[in-house]
C-alpha cells in the first residue's frame, strides 16, 4: 500500500480498536464474502420481464397524459412493484431487476425482436442469456404487442426519409440508439448532489421552482408539468429504498445468525435513511449512490453511465469516518469491492445484429481517478489508491477504472495503476489530462469545470452534473473510401450508396482521389448526423429522463430535461470508425500509384474487385507502403487529414437542442460487423475482415516499430478534432513488465504518451491465450515482440516449438 | 561528397532492456566475433543479406527467373516445393525480393546516413527525457563503423540525448576506441577470461577486450557488463568466478547483467542459410540465482537478464 497514514488516522485506528463492536456500522466483510458475491456475477444472466411488463401496464393506464408524466409514472410503478431481493452476504443492496444478474426489457425502444429472438437469446454466440422460462415467454407475448408502432424505433423509421433508410447500419452503425435497444446512457449525473442533498433536498428545490411559476404562462406551465414528473420520480426512488429497508427488517427478524442479523438491521436502517437524506458515512454514501444508479438505469437502461470521480466526492466522508475511527482503509476497500461487484448485476439484451457492436455485457460503470482539482492542483488522495487496489480482486466486466494522468500526478500513483494494470492483464485505462482538458475547452466548457472532467462510456469526456456528452453511431469511414474508389457503389451490397464521384480509373492525381473521398464524406456524413439527431429528438419527445435530470445542475431551474437541452453544456458526437484503414489505404495509393508509379489505378481497382485473388503482386506492393502506427509522417499525416476533414463536416451543424456536434474515434466491438460490409481495401485488408479496432489504434498488427513509435503516431494526431474521445489499444508482453525497474519504464512510457498529446490508452498485457491466437493468425499479430536484452524477434516468426516454449513459460508465470 | 553510411538491420522504438530508461536501439550490421551462441546472426556480416523464410514460399517460381546468377532453385521433394538458395552464388542484389509476394524473401539490413538515422532517433526524444533513456547503438559491433558512430554520438550530444554503445569490446582501431570513450554508457560483453576458450567460442582473442575494459574502467566510463552464460561454453565455475573476480576489481561497473542462454536466434540461422551449432538446455532458475549470488559476493550490483 502506498498510503501515507496521517497521525490523526492512526489515532482513529486505535480508537476503533478501543471501542469494540458498535452496532450502527459495518463490522467486517472479508475476502470470502467478496469472492462469493463476485462469483455470482460470472453466471449467465437471466431475462427479467418485470420492467417491460410494468412499463406496459403503466403506459396503458396513462394514455393521453403528458409524456414526461407518463414516463415518471411508469418508473414509479416499476419501482413499486418490481420483485426485490437481498442475497446472502450482501451489504450494499438493491437490484435493478428481479434477478441477481438480470437483463432488462425496454419495449419502449424496440419490441418486435424480443419475440422473434426469444429462443435465440439463449443460443446465440454473443451475449447469451439463460433460456427464458415458459411463463415469462407467455408474459412477453402478452404485453410486447402493445408497443407495435409505438416503440421509438418504429417512430424513428417512420421519420427518416424513405430513400435514406437503407443507409442505416451501412454507412454507419448504431446511430439510432433506440434501434440498438439502448438508451444513449453516458450519464454523468453528479452523485455529489445525492450524497449531499438527498432526494428530499432535491425535492425541496423542485417545490421552490414550482412555487415560482406562473401557470398562466404557457412555457411556465410546461415547466410545471415537467417538474411534477421529476417530483414523482424522486418520491418513487425514495419509496424504492424504503422497500429495501422493510425487506431487510423483515429478514433480520427471521435471521438466527447474530452477525447477519446485525448486518440486516444496519441495511434496514441505512436504506431508510438514504438516498432520501444526505449520507453521513462512507457506507451510506455508497448505498445511496447504488440505489440512485439503479433508478437511473431502470429509468433509462443504457451503457456507460458513470460514477466518474468517486475518489473526489467520496473523500470528505471517507476522511470523516477514518478520523472518527469508524472505518479502516481495508474496510473501505472492501466496501468499494462490494460496490464494484454490484455494477455487474444488470445487463442489456441487444438484438443479435447489434449485440456484435456492443458485445460483452458491459454497462461501463466508470470510476475516474486522480487528475486535477477545479483549481488545478493534484487531486490524488488516499481513496484514489483504494479504488485502484479494490479492482485487483474484483476485475469483473462492468466497473471500469480510468486513471487521469497529469504532470502533477504523483509517480507513486501512476506506478500503483501500472501494477494493477499488469495484474489484470491491462484492464486499467490511462488518460491524458492535458489533452482532455483542451478538448473540453474547445467544446466550450470553462477551465475550472474542464479540470473536473470525468469519462463516461468508452472514451467520452464530460463534466459530472454540468454536461451531457453523448457519442453517436459509428461512421464506417473505410466504406466511404470504398465508395470514392467505386463511383459510389458498395462492393458488398452492390448498390449505389454514395454519390457518383467518377470512375476512379481515370483519377490522375492523389488530389482527385481525395476530392472524391471528401465528396462521399460531405454527402453521407449529414445522413449519419440526421439519423443521430432524429434519435435524440425522439428520446426528448417520448422518453425524457426526469429522474436522471434531477442529478444535473440547472435541469430543475430550467424545468427542462437533460436530454432536451436542460444541462448547461451538452455535446452529441458521431464516431469515426476505421480511420487508420482509410489513412493506410490512401497512403498506399498515393505512394504506389501516384509517386512510385509501380501500379496503375486500374490495376489496384481490379485487384480490389477480385479481393486480391491472383493479384499477389498488387497486394504485396500496397502492403509494403507505410502504415499508421509506426511514427511515419507520410501516412500519419494522412490519417490526421481524414480526421480533420470528417470532423469539420460533423461540426458544420448543431446537434440536437443546441448542443455541440463533435466527433469521436472509437468502435467498441463494431470494428468486426462494420468490416462485414466493406470490400477489399487498398491497405491490403481483405473483404469482410474487421477494420481497425478502437478508432485510432493502428490496424491489427501493423505497428511493428515498437511501442514509442505507435504512441507517437497517435499522440501527434490533432485530438481537438475528436473531442468525444478515442481509444488506443496496445499489446504488451508480460515479460516486458516483469520487474520493478521495467514497470517504472512502463509508467514513464504512459506518462510521456499522456504528456505529449496522447489521449486514452489501454493495454492488452498479452496472455497465453493471445499467443495461441497469434499462432493461429500470425498476420494479425505481427507486432508482438519478444525481447531479451540485445535480442529481438517477432513472436510470429519463431518456430512453433519456440512459440510453445514461450507459451509454456508464460503459463508458468501466470500461475 | 560521399556521405558516411552504415547498414542497420533493426531499429526498436521503445526498448526497456538496452540500458537505462526507455531507449531507441539501433542495430548495426557486422561483427568481428562469431560467437557460437550468437542470437543475432544477421548482425555478423557487414553487408545486407537475403532473408529467406522458406515456410512462406508457395513455389511460384518468380524469384528463379529474375535471379541474375541462378542462385535460386526450387526442388520438388515428396510433392512439396523446397526453396534452395546457393549462398555462395548469391550476390545479395535483392532482385528476387521485389517479385516475391509471399514474404518468403526479404532482406536483413538497410543503409542509413547519420542524418537519416538521427532523424529516426530524435522521434523518441520525449520518452528519453521522462525516463532517463536515450539511444543504444548495438549490433553487430557498432564500432566497426567508427566514423558513423562518432558522428551519430556527436549529433546526439548536441541534442542532449544520452548515448550507449552495446559492444563486444573487441575494438582495435583508435577511432573505434574513441567511439567507446565518447558514449555516455557502455553495455560491455565479457565472455570469458581464458584465452583459448574465448578464441574457440568467439573466434577471437579476448586480450584486446580485457585491455579495453580496464582502460575504459580506469577513465571512469560507466559500464553495464553483460555476461552470457552458455552451458558447456562459458558456465564453468572457474570461468564465472574469474569474470566475477575481474569485474569486482573494477571501479566503474554500475551493473552486471547475467544473460542466460536462450534459443530465440535459431530461426534466423535458417533464414540466413547458416548452420546452428548450439545444442544446450536452458539454465534452471535456481542456478541463475546462484550465479547472480556469485557476482554479488564480489560486491557487484547484479541482475538476471537485461
Ligand atoms: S539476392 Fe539477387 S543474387 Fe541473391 S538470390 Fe536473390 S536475386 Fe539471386
Ligand atoms: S518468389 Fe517467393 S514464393 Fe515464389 S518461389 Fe520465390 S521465394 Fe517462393
Amino acid at each position: 500500500m502506498c498510503l501515507n497514514l496521517s497521525n490523526k488516522f492512526q489515532k482513529g485506528l486505535s480508537k476503533l480498536r478501543g471501542k469494540g463492536r458498535e452496532k450502527n456500522k459495518v463490522q467486517s466483510i472479508g475476502k470470502e464474502r467478496i469472492k462469493n458475491l463476485r462469483e455470482k456475477m460470472l453466471t449467465t444472466p437471466e431475462i427479467c420481464v418485470e420492467r417491460g411488463y410494468l412499463m406496459t401496464e403503466s403506459y396503458k393506464e396513462t394514455e393521453g397524459q403528458p409524456e414526461a408524466i407518463r414516463r415518471a409514472k411508469a418508473l414509479a410503478k416499476i419501482l413499486k412493484e418490481m420483485t426485490i431481493g437481498i442475497a446472502n452476504d450482501e451489504l450494499i443492496v438493491g437490484r435493478g431487476s428481479s434477478k441477481q444478474r438480470g437483463g432488462l426489457l425496454t419495449p419502449e425502444l424496440t419490441s418486435g425482436w424480443y419475440l422473434e429472438e426469444m429462443e435465440l437469446l439463449s443460443t446465440r454466440n454473443v451475449d447469451r442469456f439463460a433460456p427464458i422460462p415458459k411463463e415469462a415467454q407467455e408474459k412477453m407475448q402478452e404485453f410486447l404487442p402493445y408497443w407495435k408502432g409505438k416503440s421509438l424505433i418504429d417512430k424513428w423509421t417512420a421519420r427518416i426519409p424513405e430513400n435514406l433508410l437503407k443507409l442505416n447500419n451501412v454507412v454507419q452503425g448504431g446511430a439510432a440508439f433506440c434501434g440498438n435497444n439502448q438508451y444513449y446512457g453516458h450519464s454523468s449525473a453528479d452523485y455529489e448532489i445525492i450524497i449531499n442533498k438527498g432526494l428530499n433536498g432535491i425535492k425541496e428545490e423542485v417545490d421552490e421552482e414550482i412555487a415560482k411559476l406562473n401557470l398562466a404562462d404557457v412555457s411556465e406551465f410546461e415547466k410545471y408539468q415537467y417538474l411534477s414528473a421529476v417530483k414523482i420520480t424522486l418520491e418513487a426512488a425514495a419509496a424504492f429504498a424504503e422497500r429495501y429497508a422493510k425487506l431487510a427488517k423483515d429478514m433480520a427478524a427471521k435471521e438466527t445468525n447474530a452477525t447477519r442479523k446485525a448486518e440486516l438491521e444496519l441495511i434496514a436502517e441505512t436504506c431508510k435513511r438514504v438516498p432520501a437524506n444526505p449520507a453521513r458515512t462512507f457506507y451510506e454514501a455508497l448505498q445511496s449512490m447504488w440505489i440512485t444508479y439503479l433508478v437511473l438505469i431502470i429509468e433509462a437502461p443504457g451503457p456507460g453511465n458513470g460514477f466518474v470521480r468517486a475518489d473526489q466526492y467520496l473523500y470528505p466522508l471517507y476522511k470523516k469516518d477514518v478520523e472518527a475511527g469508524t472505518i479502516t482503509p481495508d474496510l473501505a476497500r472492501e466496501l468499494i469491492q462490494l460496490f464494484y461487484i454490484k455494477t455487474n448485476g444488470l445487463v442489456i439484451p441487444y438484438p443479435t445484429p447489434m449485440a456484435s457492436f456492443f458485445a460483452g455485457f458491459t454497462l461501463g460503470a466508470n470510476i475516474v481517478l486522480g487528475g486535477l482539482t477545479a483549481d488545478g492542483k493534484d487531486a490524488v488522495n488516499e481513496l484514489s489508491y483504494l479504488f485502484l487496489e479494490a479492482e485487483k480482486e474484483v476485475a469483473l466486466n462492468s466497473e471500469d477504472i480510468i486513471v487521469r494522468i497529469h504532470k502533477k500526478t504523483p509517480d507513486a500513483f501512476v506506478m500503483k495503476a501500472c501494477e494493477v494494470a499488469k495484474a489484470l492483464s491491462g484492464k486499467v485505462k490511462f488518460l491524458s489530462d492535458e489533452t482532455t482538458i483542451q478538448q473540453l475547452l474547445k467544446d466550450g466548457k470553462p477551465i475550472d469545470l474542464a479540470r473536473c472532467y470525468g469519462i463516461t462510456g468508452c472514451n467520452s469526456p464530460t463534466v459530472a452534473g454540468h454536461s451531457l456528452d453523448i457519442p453517436g453511431g459509428m461512421v464506417n469511414m473505410p466504406l466511404l473510401l470504398e465508395l470514392a474508389l467505386n463511383n459510389g457503389v458498395s462492393r458488398i451490397i452492390g448498390e449505389q450508396v454514395g454519390p457518383q464521384t467518377g470512375d476512379a480509373r481515370n483519377f490522375k492525381t492523389y488530389e482527385e482521389l481525395w476530392a472524391a473521398f471528401q465528396k462521399q464524406v460531405e454527402t453521407l456524413m449529414p445522413v449519419a448526423l440526421m439519423f443521430r439527431n432524429v434519435d435524440k429528438q425522439l428520446f426528448a419527445e417520448f422518453a425524457p429522463i426526469p429522474f436522471q435530470s434531477s442529478l444535473y445542475y440547472d435541469c430543475i431551474k430550467n424545468g427542462r430535461d437533460a436530454c432536451n437541452g436542460g444541462t448547461p453544456y451538452s455535446t452529441y458526437a458521431v464516431s469515426l470508425a476505421g480511420t487508420p484503414n482509410v489513412g493506410d489505404s490512401l497512403a498506399a495509393i498515393k505512394k504506389a500509384v501516384f509517386e512510385d508509379k509501380k501500379l496503375t489505378m486500374a490495376r489496384v481497382l481490379d485487384a480490389l474487385a477480385k479481393n486480391f485473388e491472383g493479384e499477389e503482386e498488387v497486394l504485396h506492393i500496397l502492403s509494403s507502403a507505410p502504415k499508421f502506427g509506426n511514427d511515419n509522417e507520410y501516412v500519419d499525416a494522412i490519417v490526421n487529414d481524414v480526421i480533420s476533414m470528417a470532423s469539420k463536416e460533423v461540426g458544420k451543424v448543431k446537434g440536437f437542442a443546441g448542443s455541440v456536434s463533435n466527433c469521436a474515434a472509437g468502435t467498441v466491438t463494431a470494428n468486426i460487423p462494420l468490416g462485414f460490409v466493406v470490400g477489399a481495401l487498398p491497405d491490403g485488408r481483405k473483404a469482410g475482415q474487421p477494420i481497425a479496432e478502437g478508432g485510432i489504434s493502428p490496424h491489427q498488427g501493423r505497428n511493428v516499430a515498437g511501442p514509442t513509435a505507435t504512441m507517437m503516431s497517435v499522440a501527434k494526431l490533432d485530438h481537438t478534432k475528436i473531442t468525444n474521445g478515442s481509444v488506443l489499444n496496445m499489446r504488451f508482453s508480460p515479460d516486458a513488465l516483469k520487474d520493478g525497474q521495467k514497470l517504472r519504464k512502463f509508467a514513464s512510457l504512459i506518462r510521456t504518451y499522456c504528456e505529449t498529446g496522447g489521449f486514452l490508452i489501454q493495454f492488452n498485457i498479452v496472455s497465453t491465450d493471445t499467443l495461441k491466437e497469434a499462432q493461429k493468425h500470425p498476420e494479425q499479430y505481427k507486432d508482438l515482440l519478444v525481447r531479451v536484452a540485445t535480442y529481438s524477434a517477432y513472436f510470429v516468426e519463431l518456430s512453433p516449438e519456440l512459440q510453445n516454449d514461450i507459451i509454456a513459460r508464460m503459463q508458468f508465470e501466470e500461475v | 561528397m560521399d556521405e558516411v553510411r552504415a547498414p542497420i538491420f533493426h531499429i526498436i522504438h521503445g526498448s526497456f532492456v538496452d540500458g537505462y530508461g526507455i531507449r531507441t536501439t539501433v542495430f548495426l550490421k557486422g561483427c568481428p566475433l562469431k560467437c557460437i551462441w550468437c542470437c543475432n546472426p544477421e548482425g555478423q556480416k557487414f553487408h545486407p543479406e537475403l532473408k529467406v523464410s522458406a515456410a512462406k514460399c508457395t513455389g511460384c517460381g518468380n524469384c528463379v527467373s529474375v535471379c541474375p546468377v541462378g542462385a535460386i532453385k526450387l526442388e520438388t521433394d515428396a510433392g512439396n516445393v523446397r526453396l534452395d538458395i546457393d549462398r555462395q552464388l548469391c550476390t545479395n542484389c535483392f532482385k528476387c525480393i521485389d517479385v516475391c509476394y509471399t514474404g518468403a524473401l526479404d532482406r536483413f539490413g538497410e543503409y542509413y546516413t547519420v542524418d537519416e538515422l538521427f532523424a529516426v532517433i530524435k522521434k523518441d526524444e520525449q520518452f528519453y527525457r521522462s525516463s532517463g533513456g536515450g539511444v543504444t547503438i548495438g549490433g553487430g559491433e557498432a564500432t566497426c563503423y567508427p566514423e558513423f558512430v562518432l558522428e551519430l554520438i556527436k549529433r546526439c550530444k548536441e541534442n542532449y540525448i544520452h548515448t550507449a554503445i552495446d559492444t563486444c569490446g573487441f575494438v582495435t582501431s583508435p577511432e573505434g576506441i574513441k567511439a567507446l570513450e565518447e558514449a555516455d554508457l557502455l553495455l560491455f560483453d565479457v565472455k570469458g577470461i581464458e584465452l583459448a576458450a574465448h578464441q574457440r567460442n568467439t573466434g577471437v582473442s579476448n586480450e584486446p577486450i580485457l585491455q579495453n575494459l580496464k582502460r575504459l574502467d580506469a577513465i571512469g566510463k560507466p559500464l553495464i557488463i553483460r555476461v552470457p552464460v552458455i552451458p558447456g561454453y562459458t558456465d564453468s565455475e572457474e570461468t564465472l568466478n574469474g569474470i566475477a573476480e575481474l569485474l569486482g576489481s573494477l571501479k566503474s561497473v554500475e551493473r552486471v547483467d547475467i544473460m542466460a542462454v536462450h534459443e530465440f536466434g535459431k530461426v534466423k540461422y535458417a533464414q540466413l542459410g547458416m548452420e546452428y551449432k548450439l545444442n544446450v538446455e536452458p539454465i534452471p532458475p535456481e542456478r541463475q540465482e546462484r550465479i547472480k549470488a556469485l557476482f554479488e559476493a564480489h560486491g557487484l550490483n547484479t541482475q538476471l537478464g537485461g
